[in-house]
C-alpha cells in the first residue's frame, strides 16, 4: 500500500471537473524536420540492407525523443543526423539523390530551428515560473533520461523546491505520490513509447490540472486512461481544430472523472503534411511501424548511467535484495511487481560448452584486446585506414577503437555486430582457426571470442544451455551460500562479480548490477532482452 | 464504528470501503452453472479485496448453509483416500506439479481431536471407502468414528469444523456492525467455512497480510485490524476457526485441504487472472479487485481477458446495480455466465 486511499478518494470526491491545459506549439522548421526525417525512416525501412534498417531506427529513435522531450535546439541535433547519417557527400554517394535531398532539408531546418530556443521549452519555462510565483505544487512526468532536460529549465526558475520530489518517472512513482497541483508532461498522451504515461494519468489523476506542452499533430492515444472495467474513449485525442483556443468536456460517470480540455495555440501553422496514411502524428506512424515488427514487451532495468538491461515484461529475474529486513534477500522476482529500485539483478556467468570448446568470460578478450591496443598505440591513423578498407564503417570509429580497447567489466566492450567484430580480428591477424574440438569440427578464433562477447552480454541463458527449471534451483542454492560475501559486496560497489567456489557443482561467475530504476513500455526483439545494452541503443525499442 | 488507514486518524467509515464492504455483502450465493466474475478497478492501491472479502463474510455469517459441518466427514474421507492411494508412497514430497497426481498440497495422513487438539490420530489402513468408514489409529487403538462424530476431528494443519460453544478460539468480533441489516448466526462464529476464498497478492501471503495490516476498525470497545477480522487461518493467534481461506497466488497453493470455493476475491491482476483460470475455481465466483494505476499491457491483460470471457458471459447490469451507491472512482463490471439451452 502507498499513499493512504482515503486521502486519494478524499481529493478526487473534492474535484468536480479536471483541467487538461493543453498547449499546442508550432514551428514551421520544425515541421519541415519532421517531414524530413520521417521521410527518411520510411525510405530506409524499405531497403532491406541492414544498415538502412539501423538507421532509419536511429533517426525514428531521435525524432521521437525532440517530440517527447523538451531538447534545446542546439548544435547537437545536427550531430546527431550527421552521426546516423555521414555527411552530405557520403549520403549522395551511399544512399542517392532523393535521400541527399532529404537530408539536406533536414539540415537546413536544423540550421534555422538554432536560431531560436524551443518553444517547449519556453512553453515549460513560463508555466515553471508562474507556478512558482503562485506556490502550486507541481510534478513533471517524464522518462529517466528526459530529465536533465527540464532540469536545465528549473535552474533558471527561482522560488522553486528542490528537484528531488519533482519528477514521477513510472508508474510506481505515480501510485506512490500524494495528490498536487499540476501534472507537467510533454508530448502527447500515450500508454506506450516515447511520452508514455500511466492510463491512470486520466482514469486516476493525482492532481487539478495536467499541463501538457505538445507540438501540434501529435495525438493523444484514443484509449489512454484505459480501465478495463470500463473502457471508453478519450476525447483529448481529437485532432487539433483551427484556432487560437478551444475548449471541450468529458463528462464523469463510473470510475471516469470528469474533464475540461482547454486548447492554447502558439507558433507558426505549419502546412498540413500528411502521408498516405492521411496523418502527419510521426509518434502514430512509427508506432504502427513497430507494430509491424517482431518483439514483445519488456521492462528496462538501468544499471548505470550509461546502460541498463530490458527483460520480458513478466521475466523472473534472479535477483538480491540488499535490504537486512529482506525475507527473502535472493530471490527471482518480477521487474517493477517486486524487482525495485535499489536492488540488484544477477547474471550468472556459466562457462558454455562450445563442443569441447570452453569459453571462459575474459580469455580470449585478452588476446584480442592486446593485440588492438599494441596496433592503436602504434598507428591509431593506420589501423583506421586499415578497418574503413575492411568495411567497418563507422562514423566515429576512433572513439569506438578507444572504447573496444577497454578492459572487461560486466560486458567485454567490443563491437555491437558479428560483422564489424570479424572484420576488427581480421585486420588485426586474428582469423586462425582453433585447435580442433572433441568433434573434430574447427571453430575460427574470431567466432570463439564473439562468444565470449555473446556470453558476457547475458545471452547463454538465453542460448538454453542448461535446463530452465534445474539452474534456477541450483542458482539459487549457490548464491544463498554466498548470501554473507554477496552483502559485503553490495555495500561497498554498485555492481560486481562474484567467482564461484570450486566444487558448488557449477562453474563460473555471478555478475550483480545496481539496478537504478525501472523503466516500461519497450517492445524488443528477444535477441536483445537480458542484455547489458546502452541506453542509446535501449532507446530504438521504445514504443 | 471508526476507521484508520496506515496508522492515520480515526474518523467514520468512508463511503468507498463502505461501498466496497456492501459489493462482497450483496453479492448473490453461486448459482450452479451461473457463474459470474466481476472486475472491480480502484483509484489507487488499495486494501479494497479486503473490505469485499470481509462483506462477503459477514453474509456467509448469517447464512445457515455456511459452514463446513456438513462435508466433514466427506472431507475426511477424501483426506484419507489421498494420503493412502497417493501421498503415502510418494516420492516426491510435496510436489504435485511434478508428480502430476492433480492434488494441490500434500496429505500428510494425521488428524486431531477438536476436544483435545493434542491428541494425534493416523489414517488408517482399515479406511473403508466402498462402506464408507473411515478409520484412524492412535497408541495402537483403531477409531471408526461415524458421520455423526466426524466435527470431533480434524485434519492435521486445517481449522476444526466447529468448536463447542464457549470454547477458545471463536470468532467474538462486532460483525453485525459493519452492514446495516446484517444478521451473523451465533453458531456461525464457531465453525469454519471453505466456501470464502480470499486469493492474495502475487508477492505472497505476507505481503497480502501486511498490505490489509495498515486497516484498522474501531468500535466502543474494541479494535480490530482487517487481517483479524478475516479470519484466515493464521493470521489471529486467538482464533482457531476459519471463515476465509487464503489461495497464496505466488506459490499457487491454498492454505487447506478442504477448498472448494463458491466465491473468490482475487487481490490484484495477476491473482485474478490465475483465479479465472485455475481449475480449483471454475466452480467460484470471482470479483477481481485491480488499480487503475498499472502498466498497460498489465491493464490490457484483465481487459483482453474480460473480452474473451463475453463469448460465454453477459454483462450483468442488474447486479451491478444493486451495489449503488459505488463511491466515485471505483469501477465495476459483471459478467454471468450464459445459460445454453
Amino acid at each position: 500500500m502507498n499513499a493512504a486511499a482515503t486521502k486519494i478518494f478524499d481529493f478526487l470526491s473534492a474535484q468536480d471537473t479536471f483541467v487538461v491545459d493543453r498547449r499546442v506549439v508550432s514551428l514551421i522548421a520544425f515541421g519541415e524536420l519532421r517531414h524530413s526525417i520521417r521521410k527518411l525512416v520510411m525510405a530506409f525501412l524499405e531497403s532491406d540492407d541492414a544498415d538502412a534498417v539501423e538507421i532509419s531506427d536511429g533517426l525514428r529513435t531521435r525524432l521521437s525523443e525532440w517530440l517527447t522531450v523538451p531538447v534545446p535546439f542546439n548544435q547537437e541535433m545536427l550531430e546527431v543526423v550527421v552521426e546516423v547519417l555521414g555527411n552530405s557527400d557520403a549520403v549522395l554517394v551511399r544512399w542517392g539523390s532523393d535521400i541527399r535531398r532529404l537530408y539536406d532539408s533536414a539540415r537546413a531546418a536544423i540550421d534555422i530551428l538554432q536560431r531560436a530556443e524551443n518553444p517547449v521549452r519556453s512553453t515549460l519555462r513560463s508555466a515553471f515560473t508562474e507556478m512558482a510565483l503562485r506556490a502550486k505544487p507541481f510534478k513533471i512526468y517524464c522518462h529517466r533520461r528526459a530529465r536533465p532536460h527540464f532540469e536545465s529549465i528549473l535552474t533558471d526558475i527561482e522560488g522553486l523546491p528542490s528537484t528531488g520530489g519533482l519528477f514521477l518517472h513510472s508508474p510506481r512513482d505515480y501510485e506512490n505520490t500524494d495528490p498536487f497541483d499540476t501534472l507537467v508532461k510533454v508530448g502527447p498522451l500515450r500508454a506506450r513509447g516515447w511520452g508514455s504515461a500511466p492510463d491512470a494519468v486520466i482514469s486516476a489523476p493525482r492532481f487539478a490540472t495536467l499541463l501538457q506542452a505538445v507540438w501540434s499533430s501529435c495525438a493523444d492515444d484514443p484509449d489512454f486512461g484505459y480501465d478495463p472495467a470500463s473502457p471508453r474513449e478519450w476525447s483529448g485525442a481529437q485532432s487539433d481544430s483551427p484556432g487560437n483556443s478551444d475548449e471541450r468536456h468529458e463528462t464523469s460517470g463510473g470510475s471516469h472523472a470528469a474533464w475540461a480540455i482547454q486548447v492554447t495555440r502558439s507558433g507558426e501553422a505549419p502546412p498540413a503534411v500528411t502521408d498516405l496514411s492521411g496523418t502527419s502524428d510521426e509518434l502514430a506512424i512509427f508506432s504502427k511501424l513497430r507494430k509491424i515488427r517482431e518483439g514483445r514487451s519488456a521492462v528496462l532495468v538501468q544499471v548505470d548511467a550509461m546502460n541498463g538491461i530490458l527483460y520480458g515484461a513478466r521475466a523472473r529475474v534472479l535477483s538480491f535484495d540488499p535490504d537486512p529486513a529482506a525475507r527473502e534477500p535472493i530471490a527471482y522476482r518480477i521487474p517493477i511487481d517486486s524487482l525495485r529500485e535499489g536492488m540488484f539483478v544477477v547474471m550468472p556467468r556459466i562457462a558454455i560448452d562450445l563442443g569441447g570448446v570452453r569459453a571462459q568470460h575474459g580469455h580470449y578478450s585478452q588476446i584480442w584486446k592486446l593485440r588492438l591496443q599494441a596496433e592503436w598505440r602504434r598507428a591509431p591513423n593506420d589501423l583506421i585506414a586499415r578497418l574503413k578498407a575492411a568495411g567497418l564503417d563507422l562514423v566515429h570509429l576512433g572513439p569506438a577503437i578507444e572504447h573496444w580497447c577497454g578492459p572487461p567489466t560486466s560486458v567485454i566492450p567490443a563491437p555491437q555486430k558479428i560483422r564489424h567484430f570479424e572484420m576488427l580480428l581480421r585486420v588485426l591477424g586474428i582469423d586462425e582457426p582453433s585447435p580442433k574440438t572433441s568433434s573434430q569440427h574447427s571453430i575460427p578464433t574470431w567466432k570463439l571470442a564473439w562468444n565470449e562477447i555473446r556470453h558476457s552480454r547475458g545471452e547463454a541463458i538465453q542460448t538454453g544451455f542448461l535446463e530452465q527449471e534445474i539452474a534456477e534451483k541450483e542458482l539459487l542454492e549457490v548464491l544463498l551460500r554466498l548470501l554473507p560475501e554477496v552483502r559485503r559486496l553490495a555495500q561497498e560497489h554498485a555492481g560486481f562479480f562474484l567467482e564461484l567456489p570450486v566444487g558448488c557443482g557449477i562453474e563460473g561467475m555471478f555478475l550483480f548490477h545496481f539496478a537504478r530504476g525501472l523503466e516500461e513500455g519497450f517492445t524488443a526483439p528477444d535477441a536483445d532482452l537480458k542484455v547489458v545494452r546502452p541506453l542509446g541503443v535501449i532507446d530504438r525499442w521504445r514504443d | 464504528m471508526l476507521f484508520s488507514e496506515a496508522a492515520g486518524s480515526w474518523t467514520p467509515v468512508p463511503p468507498w470501503v463502505s461501498s466496497l464492504i456492501r459489493i462482497g455483502f450483496t453479492w448473490p450465493p453461486a448459482a450452479f452453472g451461473h457463474r459470474r466474475v466481476a472486475l472491480i478497478s480502484m483509484p489507487c492501491d488499495s486494501a479494497a479485496a479486503g473490505f469485499v472479502t470481509l462483506g462477503a463474510m459477514i453474509r456467509d455469517l448469517g447464512s445457515a448453509v455456511a459452514s463446513d459441518i456438513d462435508g466433514h466427514y466427506q472431507a475426511l474421507l477424501r483426506y484419507a483416500r489421498q494420503y493412502l492411494e497417493s501421498c503415502r508412497t510418494c516420492n516426491l514430497r510435496c510436489e504435485p506439479r511434478l508428480a502430476g497426481c492433480g492434488y494441490i498440497t500434500e496429505a500428510s495422513g494425521y488428524i486431531r481431536s477438536v476436544e483435545h487438539p493434542s491428541q494425534r490420530f493416523q489414517v488408517s489402513e482399515e479406511t473403508d471407502f466402498s462402506a464408507p468408514q473411515i478409520a484412524f489409529v492412535r497408541q495402537g487403538v483403531t477409531y471408526k468414528p461415524s458421520a455423526k462424530w466426524a466435527a470431533k476431528y480434524f485434519i492435521e494443519g486445517e481449522p476444526p469444523p466447529e468448536l463447542a460453544a464457549g470454547h477458545g478460539g471463536t470468532l467474538d468480533a462486532e460483525y453485525g456492525q459493519f452492514v446495516d441489516g446484517a444478521e451473523v448466526l451465533p453458531e456461525n462464529l464457531r465453525r469454519s467455512y471453505s466456501g470464502l476464498c480470499l486469493s492474495g497478492r502475487v508477492m505472497g501471503a505476507v505481503a497480502t497480510r501486511e498490505g490489509l495490516a495498515s486497516i484498522r476498525f474501531r468500535s466502543e470497545s474494541r479494535e480490530y485490524t482487517l487481517p483479524n477480522l478475516l479470519a484466515v487461518r493464521g493470521w489471529c493467534a486467538a482464533q482457531s476457526v476459519s471463515r476465509c481461506v487464503l489461495f497464496n497466488a505466488r506459490t499457487a497453493r491454498a492454505d487447506g485441504h478442504t477448498f472448494e470455493p463458491a466465491l473468490t476475491v482475487a487481490d490484484g491482476d495477476a491473482s485474478f487472472l490465475e483465479a479465472i483460470d485455475r481449475p480449483e475455481f471454475q466452480r467460484s465466483d470471482v470479483i477481481g479487485v485491480i488499480p487503475r494505476t498499472i502498466d498497460r499491457d498489465r491493464l490490457e491483460g484483465v481487459g483482453n481477458r474480460m473480452q474473451e470471457m463475453r463469448k460465454w458471459y453477459d454483462e450483468d447490469p442488474e447486479l451491478t446495480r444493486r451495489f449503488a451507491p459505488v463511491a466515485r472512482a471505483i469501477g465495476v463490471s459483471v459478467l454471468t455466465r450464459r445459460i445454453h439451452r
